[in-house]
C-alpha cells in the first residue's frame, strides 16, 4: 500500500502526490481532505495502483484541478502492455486473472478521468524546467531520459513477444524536490538505487540546499539505497544540523528493511506513519507456516495516522501532527493497525 | 539451521511420488527458532507424537497441500500469494526457495506441500515446492473490460494518441 501526501502552498492551494485509501479509516475520505481547495496538481509518482487508487476519485470528482502529473509516457503503448498479461494454466489461474484485471481497471479509470475532463496531462522527467507554484520551486529529479528510453524499448519488445516482462515500474518513480527558500522537501516515491544515482547528481547540480524533510523512498526497502560504506545515498542530501525529518511509510510487515531503518535512524529524525518492524498483534502467520525465512505480509502497525509539517523559507520545520519514531512506536502497541 | 534435500526424496503418505530433481525441501532437524529480531519469530521443535502410521510403512507424509502464485521477485526476496478456502494470504520468502524449484515467473502457479518427515526418533516438518505450470506454459491473456471500461479505453486512446506525454 502507498501513502497519501498533500502539500498546502502559501496561498492555500493544494498539490497531491499519490493517494491510497486508508484501509482502517485513519484519515477522512480524500474528497473531504481536498474539499473547496484548488488543486495545482494531482501527481501519480509511478504506475502502481497502490500509489494512485484514491487519485481516481479526486480526478473524477474534484472541481478545480490544474494538471495531472505522471510518468506514464507513450500512453497508448503503455495501455497495450497493461492489457496483454501473462498467465499460466492451473487451478489458481483465475486469481492471477483477477489481479491482472484489477491492475488494468485502475489504469483505465485513472487515465479516463483525465481524458474525460480534459485535465492537462503533464509527463514528468528529470530534464524538465523547474515548475514554480506560489514561490515554491518544484524540481523533478527522476526519472531521467535513459530510464524512460529503457521502458520505451521494453514496450516495443513486448509488441514482438508478449511474454517479455517489463522493467520494475518503480524505476519510473518521480522524485520531487520542493524548494521554499532555504527549505527543501524531498519526496522519494518508490525510487530505486538506479534512480538515486542520477537524482543525487541533479540535486547537487541544481545547488539545492540540504533537505529538511524526506519521504523515505520505497517504504525503506533495501533496493532503494546502497548500504555500502562510502556509497552515496538519498540521506547524503538531507540536513545534519539540525537532522532532517525522515517520514517512513512501511505499508506492510516487510518494511522498512532492518539495516535501512538503522541507517535512517542514525542520520535523521525518523517519523513513522507505519512501521513493519514493530510487532503486530494481528495474526503473524495465519497459515502457520514453519518455512525458514517466510513472513506473512501483514499490514504494518500504524504509528502516526497523520504526520504534518510546516516549513518557512529559512529552513525551520515545525511538526504540526505526529510524534517521532520512539514515542509513537512505543505508543503504537495500543493502536489498531 | 536449515537443510535442503535437493533431489529424489521419496515421500510416502496417502500417495507416493518422486520429487522432481529440482525440487527443494527445507526443514529443521533440531528444535530451535528463527526470525529472531525480525518482525516475527517462529519457534519449532521436533514433533514428539507418534507417526500417524506404523514406522515401517511411512517415513514422510503430506500434512497439507496449498496452491500459490509467485507475485514478485526482487533480488533475494520473493512474494507469493497462497489461496485457501477462497481467501488469499501474502507471504514473503527467500527467492532461492522458489527459483531452485523452477518457480521463476510472475504469476507462475505452484504447489507447496507441508510434509512430516521421520528423522530418527522424532518427526520434523518440511516444505516441498513444485511448479504447477512450467515457465514455457505461459500464455497471453488479454484483459476483458466491461462495456463501460471499453468506452473509457476508446477515449483514452483517442485523447492520448494526439498528445505525446
Amino acid at each position: 500500500m502507498g501513502e497519501t501526501i498533500i502539500i498546502t502552498f502559501p496561498s492555500g492551494g493544494l498539490g497531491i502526490v499519490d493517494a491510497h485509501p486508508s484501509k482502517f479509516s485513519h484519515r477522512p475520505d480524500i474528497l473531504q481532505l481536498v474539499e473547496n481547495k484548488g488543486l495545482h496538481f494531482v501527481c501519480l509518482t509511478h504506475p502502481h495502483k497502490d500509489h494512485g487508487l484514491d487519485l481516481v476519485k479526486v480526478l473524477e470528482n474534484h472541481q478545480v484541478i490544474d494538471s495531472f502529473w505522471h510518468t506514464i509516457f507513450e500512453v497508448p503503448l503503455f495501455i497495450y502492455t497493461v492489457t496483454q498479461t501473462v498467465n499460466f494454466p492451473s487451478e489458481v489461474q483465475e486469481y492471477a486473472s483477477k489481479m491482472n484485471q484489477d491492475w488494468g481497471d485502475f489504469f483505465v479509470d485513472i487515465l479516463n478521468a483525465v481524458a474525460q475532463r480534459d485535465i492537462t496531462s503533464h509527463g514528468l522527467r528529470s530534464d524538465l524546467a523547474v515548475e514554480v507554484i506560489d514561490g515554491v520551486e518544484i524540481h523533478c529529479l527522476s526519472p531521467d531520459e535513459s530510464e524512460q528510453n529503457s521502458f520505451s524499448k521494453a514496450y516495443r519488445n513486448k509488441l514482438q513477444n508478449l511474454k517479455i516482462e517489463l522493467p520494475d515500474p518503480n524505476l519510473l518513480s518521480a522524485v520531487l524536490a520542493l524548494r521554499f527558500g532555504n527549505s527543501v522537501v524531498l519526496l522519494g516515491a518508490d525510487a530505486l538505487k538506479r534512480n538515486w544515482e542520477s537524482a543525487l547528481k541533479l540535486y547537487h547540480k541544481r545547488e539545492l540546499p540540504k533537505a529538511r524533510i524526506i519521504k523515505i523512498p520505497h517504504h525503506g526497502a533495501r533496493n532503494a539505497i546502497d548500504l555500502g560504506h562510502n556509497a552515496k545515498t538519498y540521506l547524503d542530501v538531507c540536513s545534519q544540523q539540525p537532522k532532517a525529518k525522515a517520514v517512513i511509510f512501511a505499508g506492510d510487515a516487510k518494511h522498512p528493511d532492518d539495516d535501512v531503518f538503522k541507517k535512517i535512524q542514525t542520520r535523521s529524525d525518523a517519523i513513522c506513519l507505519s512501521n513493519g518492524r514493530k510487532q503486530n498483534f494481528a495474526s503473524n502467520n495465519p497459515l502457520n507456516l514453519q518455512l525458514p525465512g517466510s513472513t506473512y505480509i501483514n499490514p504494518a502497525i500504524v504509528c502516526n495516522p497523520v504526520v504534518s509539517f510546516e516549513l518557512d523559507t529559512d529552513g525551520n520545520v515545525s511538526l504540526i501532527a505526529g510524534q517521532d519514531c520512539k514515542t509513537a512506536c512505543l505508543a503504537s502497541k495500543s493502536v489498531a493497525p | 539451521m536449515s537443510t535442503a534435500i535437493e533431489s529424489n526424496t521419496f515421500l510416502r503418505g496417502s500417495e507416493d511420488y518422486n520429487i522432481y530433481e529440482n525440487s527443494r525441501l527445507a526443514f529443521y532437524p533440531e528444535g530451535g527458532s528463527f526470525g529472531k529480531g525480525a518482525d516475527s519469530e517462529i519457534r519449532f521443535a521436533p514433533v514428539t507424537r507418534k507417526p500417524s502410521q506404523p514406522e515401517n510403512k511411512q517415513k514422510s507424509r503430506v500434512l497439507r497441500r496449498m496452491a500459490g502464485l509467485l507475485t514478485e521477485i526482487q533480488g533475494k526476496n520473493a512474494r507469493v500469494t497462497f489461496f485457501e478456502n477462497k481467501q488469499s494470504f501474502e507471504y514473503a520468502m527467500p527467492a532461492e526457495t522458489l527459483l531452485k524449484s523452477g518457480i521463476k515467473a510472475i504469476n507462475q502457479p505452484f504447489q507447496m506441500d507441508e510434509v512430516e518427515i521421520q528423522m530418527g526418533d522424532g518427526l520434523v516438518v518440511g516444505y516441498h515446492f513444485r511448479p504447477l505450470a512450467k515457465e514455457s506454459d505461459a500464455y497471453t491473456e488479454t484483459l476483458s473490460f466491461n462495456d463501460e471500461r471499453k468506452k473509457k479505453l476508446e477515449l483514452i486512446l483517442k485523447k492520448f494518441a494526439k498528445a505525446k506525454t
